[in-house]
C-alpha cells in the first residue's frame, strides 16, 4: 500500500516535470514574441519603433538566448517561487495571478461539489426507480446540460440572473463590494454571484456523471452479491448503500481527474463572458501579448491541478477498492 | 402444523413487454423439520424462482399471485403465511438470513469484493442478535473454523478474491448458518464447483444439518447428489411439480415418463454398457407453453387427444408419491 502510493508520487513529480517543458513550448509555439508584440501595439498607436529597438528590447528581456537556456532559467525561478515578471503589468507574475488564484480555485472546487452533490444522488434515484416519471425528466434534463454549450448556458444565466433576481450582470461582486476588503457580507456577496458560473460550468459534468451512475448502478443492482446480501435481513438502504452504490462508485472516482480537467479548461471561456475577476480573462490577454511569464505560469497551475486531481482520484480508489490495494501489494 | 414449510398452489406470474405469464403453476409440498427437499428438474423448470419466493427475493417483474408458503418459527410456533408479506418490509427482513438462510449457485459472485468475509458475515450476525462488533466477529470466526476454514481467526480479515472457489462456498454456508436458522435453502450450491469440492460441500452440509438440526431445500439437476442428500423430491417441469415423494419413490417406483427419462439420463457407476438416453427437445419457452400437459411435446407415452388437450390431475400412487400424469387418471 505504502509502496504504491510512494510510486504513484514519484510518477506525478515526473509528470509534473514533463508538463512543464511542455507548458513551455506552448507559449512559445505562437509566431513572434512579446517584443514584436509590443512594437505591433505601439505602431497602431503611430509610435514608430526600429528593428533596432525592438532587438534591444529582446536583448533586454533574455528572449534572444536559446530555449532551453530559458526555459532552465524560467523552471528555475518557479521552483524558488519566482514566476517571473509579468511585462504587460510590469509586476511580479506571482502578485498578479495571487490575488485571482484564490477565485479561481473557489470557482472550480464549488463546481466539483456542486457537481457531485447533484450527480450521485440523482442518479442512484434514477437507477432505483428506473422507468419511473421521475428518471424520464432527469434523463431529459441530463440530455439537455450535456447538449448546451456553456457559453450559451452563461449567456442565458446572465439574463435570467439580472432580470428575474437582480443580480449586476456578471463578475462575481456587486459593484459595492467589487473593490472592498473581505468580510462576511463581501463573501456572502460572492456566493450569492458564485452559482451562476458554478451552475454553468458544472451542469454538462453533472449530466454526464449522473448518467454514469445511473449505468454502473443499474448493472450492480441485479448482481449475485447484492441479492445474497439481501438474503441476509439488512435493510434495502443500507444494502443499496453499502453494496451496488459503493461498487458504481469506482467509475466516478477515477473520472475525478479528468472532471476536473474539463471544469479547468472550460473556465477561461465562461469567465471572461460573464466577466469574472479571475484567472481566465487574464490568462486570454496574457497569451494575446506574448506575456511569456504570465502565460507559462497560468498553463503550468492548470496542469498542477489536473495532475493533483488525478493524484486524489488514484489515492480516492486505491482506498475504495481492496482489489486495486492488494494488486499493488503483489 | 406440524411441518416447518408447507406450499401450495403457488403461482408466479412474469409481467413482460409480450404481457404477463405464469412462471410457476399450482406448486405445493410440504418439509418437516430436520428434513431435505430436493427441488430437480433442467434449467428454466422454476426451481430457482420457487426457492427465491420463500424468501421474497423474487425481482420486481416476477410477483406471487396465488397460493400459500406458510412458515412456523421453531421457537413461538408462531405461523407466517410468507406470501402475504411485502417483499420490502421489516417482516420478511427479521426471517431472511435469521430463521431462513439461503446460499446461492455461485460462490464466486455471491461476496462483494469491497469488503472481507468477516465484515460481511458479521453484517448478518449484528443483524439478527444483540452484540456488539468484537462479538460478532469472534462468531464469525467460530464460523469459518466450523465450515472448515483453514486459520479462521485470520480468514476473518481477508477479502473474497483472496478465498479459491470451494472456500467461499464454505464461507457462504458459515454465513447461511450464523443465526442458526431452521430452514436452509441452497440454490444448486455445488454447480459451479469441482466434482472433489461437490462432494466435500455436500458431506459437510449434511454434518451441519445433523448439528444444527435445520431442513434443507436443496435445489439441484444432479440426481447423484439427490440420491446422497435428500428425504424428499419434488420432479419439476416447466413451472409445475409433475411428481413428487419419498427418495425410494422418485428413484425406484418413477411413475412421470418425465422422472423416468431424467433417471435414464444419469450415468450411473458400474453400467458401463448401458447406455445414457437424452431427453429429446427444450424445455418449452414461457410465452410458447403447450396446451394440456406440458411435457407431450417430449414425450414416449404421449396420448394424442388427452395429453395436448387436458392439464393431467395429481394422482396419489401410494403413501406419500403423487404423480401428475394423465398414464394414471
Amino acid at each position: 500500500m505504502l509502496r504504491l502510493i510512494g510510486e504513484r508520487l514519484i510518477s506525478t513529480v515526473i509528470l509534473m516535470a514533463a508538463v512543464s517543458v511542455v507548458a513551455f513550448i506552448l507559449i512559445q509555439l505562437p509566431p513572434g514574441d512579446f517584443a514584436d508584440s509590443y512594437a505591433n501595439k505601439k505602431a497602431q498607436g503611430g509610435v514608430v519603433i526600429t528593428l533596432e529597438e525592438v532587438d534591444e528590447m529582446r536583448n533586454k528581456l533574455g528572449l534572444d538566448r536559446p530555449l532551453y537556456i530559458q526555459y532552465f532559467d524560467w523552471i528555475g525561478g518557479v521552483l524558488g517561487g519566482d514566476f517571473g515578471f509579468s511585462w504587460e503589468f510590469h509586476r511580479p507574475v506571482s502578485d498578479v495571478i495571487g490575488e485571482r488564484l484564490g477565485l479561481t480555485l473557489a470557482l472550480a472546487f464549488s463546481t466539483l461539489i456542486f457537481t457531485y452533490l447533484l450527480a450521485l444522488p440523482i442518479g442512484i434515484y434514477s437507477a432505483v426507480r428506473q422507468y419511473s416519471i421521475g428518471d424520464h425528466v432527469m434523463t431529459l434534463l441530463g440530455y439537455i446540460g450535456l447538449a448546451t454549450p456553456n457559453f450559451m448556458l452563461a449567456l442565458i444565466l446572465l439574463y435570467v440572473g439580472s432580470e428575474l433576481f437582480g443580480l449586476s450582470a456578471g463578475g462575481l461582486f456587486s459593484p459595492e463590494y467589487a473593490e472592498a476588503e473581505w468580510s462576511l457580507a463581501r463573501f456572502g456577496d460572492m456566493l450569492a454571484h458564485l452559482w451562476v458560473p458554478v451552475v454553468v460550468l458544472g451542469t454538462a459534468g453533472t449530466a454526464f456523471q449522473m448518467r454514469t451512475m445511473r449505468a454502473t448502478l443499474l448493472d450492480e443492482i441485479n448482481k449475485m452479491y447484492v441479492i445474497a446480501a439481501r438474503a441476509g435481513g439488512i435493510s434495502e438502504f443500507k444494502l443499496l448503500m453499502k453494496y451496488p452504490v459503493r461498487m458504481a462508485l469506482n467509475p466516478i472516482v477515477s473520472t475525478l481527474g479528468w472532471e476536473l480537467t474539463n471544469i479547468i479548461s472550460g473556465a477561461p471561456i465562461v469567465a471572461l463572458v460573464l466577466s469574472l475577476p479571475d484567472t481566465g480573462p487574464l490568462f486570454l490577454q496574457a497569451l494575446l501579448n506574448q506575456d511569456m511569464y504570465l502565460a507559462g505560469a497560468m498553463i503550468l497551475i492548470y496542469c498542477v491541478l489536473v495532475v493533483i486531481g488525478t493524484l486524489v482520484s488514484d489515492l480516492l480508489l486505491l482506498w475504495l477498492d481492496p482489489r486495486i490495494r492488494l494488486e499493488g501489494a503483489r | 402444523m406440524d411441518n416447518i414449510l408447507e406450499v401450495s398452489d403457488l403461482e408466479i406470474m412474469l409481467s413482460a413487454d409480450q404481457g404477463t405469464v405464469d412462471v410457476i403453476q399450482s406448486v405445493s409440498f410440504k418439509l418437516a423439520p430436520g428434513k431435505t427437499l430436493a427441488l430437480v428438474g433442467e434449467s428454466g423448470c422454476g426451481k430457482s424462482v420457487t426457492a427465491a419466493s420463500i424468501l421474497r427475493l423474487l425481482p420486481r417483474e416476477l410477483e406471487i399471485t396465488r397460493g400459500s408458503i406458510l412458515f412456523r418459527s421453531p421457537d413461538s410456533g408462531e405461523v407466517t403465511d410468507i406470501a402475504k408479506l411485502a417483499p420490502r418490509g421489516s417482516a420478511i427482513r427479521d426471517l431472511r438470513g435469521n430463521d431462513i438462510a439461503m446460499i446461492f449457485q455461485e460462490p464466486m459472485s455471491s461476496f462483494s469484493p469491497l469488503y472481507t468475509i468477516g465484515n460481511q458475515i458479521g453484517e448478518v450476525v449484528q443483524l439478527h442478535r444483540k452484540v456488539s462488533k468484537k462479538e460478532a466477529r469472534d462468531i464469525t470466526a467460530g464460523l469459518l473454523d466450523k465450515v472448515g476454514i483453514p486459520d479462521a481467526w485470520a480468514a476473518v480479515d481477508r477479502y473474497p478474491h483472496e478465498y479459491s472457489g470451494g472456500m467461499r462456498q464454505r464461507a457462504m454456508i458459515a454465513k447461511a448458518l450464523s443465526c442458526d436458522p431452521a430452514l436452509l435453502i441452497a440454490d444448486e450450491p455445488t454447480t459451479a464447483l469441482d466434482v472433489t469440492i461437490q462432494a466435500q460441500i455436500v458431506e459437510l452440509m449434511q454434518e451441519l444439518q445433523q448439528e444444527f438440526h435445520m431442513a434443507i431445500i436443496f435445489i439441484t439437476h444432479d440426481l447423484g447428489v439427490v440420491a446422497q442428500v435428500a428425504d424428499e423430491v419434488c420432479i419439476m417441469y416447466a413451472g409445475r411439480v409433475v411428481e413428487r415423494g419419498q427418495v425410494r419413490d422418485i428413484f425406484h417406483e418413477a411413475r412421470h415418463p418425465y422422472t423416468r427419462d431424467l433417471l435414464h439420463a444419469m450415468p450411473r457407476l458400474g453400467n458401463l454398457e448401458e447406455e445414457l438416453v437424452a431427453i429429446e427437445g427444450n424445455v418449452p419457452g414461457l410465452f410458447d407453453m403447450p396446451t394440456g400437459c406440458r411435457f407431450h411435446p417430449r414425450c414416449a407415452a404421449f396420448m394424442a387427444d388427452t395429453c395436448n388437450v387436458r392439464t393431467p390431475d395429481l394422482t396419489q400412487v401410494s403413501g406419500s408419491h403423487i404423480v401428475e400424469c394423465h398414464l394414471y387418471d
